[in-house]
């Protein structure tokens, strides 16, 4: 299958100030735009905005996209591994039913597609969400995604192609 | 480019134009965003879905809602 160009978006951040020290720069951050779609039905469940993250074993659907989009309304799957790691310690993860991910191509009139058959969503505990440590948090377009592409990453931008 | 993806960037670009400002006045709270005006802020999604809904100002299509705050975070993800 041809490599497809998917657009990505290069946000600029504002460096962290703290009290008798300068400034620490902070990175450009690079997100991708994407169509959330039913597998089954083809029904539209939202846009969102991922954190393209090579870090990132799963792509990963942030507590703020799944309360905006409704999506712990819908039937979750629970899983293996059951657990999304961080910094900030293990949050529980779910999964979603299949739905396939849409990205504008800049190149062609169709967007090109991504299926997603077990797209995680982090589903804190009632304490954790009580801490309201996920508020801000980003999607994250993680390896699971990346490995079916070829991506070109220099300190000015992030060029991804999608086979598929 | 789909019209779900062409309204959802239209609505970014303005919010990270504007940041600055409605950082000033919404730091820490979620808003709603629709054509170039927030349409409704509060404290939580949860609670700006009850808002969007009370007061009537769904527009046709969803808007675009974001967390908006003054702190700068690096992520370590």
């Amino acid at each position: 299958m041809p490599y497809r160009a998917i657009c990505v978006r290069r946000v600029k951040v504002k460096a962290i100030s703290c009290d008798g020290f300068r400034p620490t720069p902070i990175p450009d951050r690079f997100f991708v735009v994407a169509e959330l779609r039913h597998s089954s039905t083809n029904e539209l469940v939202g846009v969102i905005d991922f954190l393209l993250d090579t870090g990132a074993d799963r792509t990963t659907i942030s507590v703020d996209d799944a309360e905006r989009l409704g999506i712990y309304d819908l039937p979750l799957i629970g899983g293996c591994p059951p657990q999304a790691r961080g910094i900030g310690g293990d949050t529980p993860l779910r999964y979603l039913q299949p739905v396939v991910l849409l990205f504008h191509s800049p190149e062609e009139q169709e967007p090109a597609s991504w299926s997603a058959k077990n797209l995680a969503v982090l589903s804190p505990t009632p304490a954790q969400r009580q801490a309201g440590a996920f508020r801000g948090c980003f999607s994250l377009l993680g390896r699971d995604f990346l490995e079916h592409c070829h991506l070109d990453i220099s300190k000015e931008e992030i060029r991804l192609h999608l086979n598929g | 480019m789909t019209t779900a993806i062409r309204r959802y960037i239209t609505d970014r670009d303005w919010i990270d134009e504007h940041y600055g400002a409605l950082a000033d006045r919404y730091d820490g709270r979620y808003i709603a965003v629709s054509d170039g005006r927030v349409v409704a802020d509060a404290l939580s999604i949860a609670a700006l879905k009850i808002e969007l809904n009370r007061t009537a100002l769904v527009p046709p299509e969803p808007p675009t809602i974001v967390y908006i705050t003054k702190d700068s975070t690096a992520f370590l993800l």
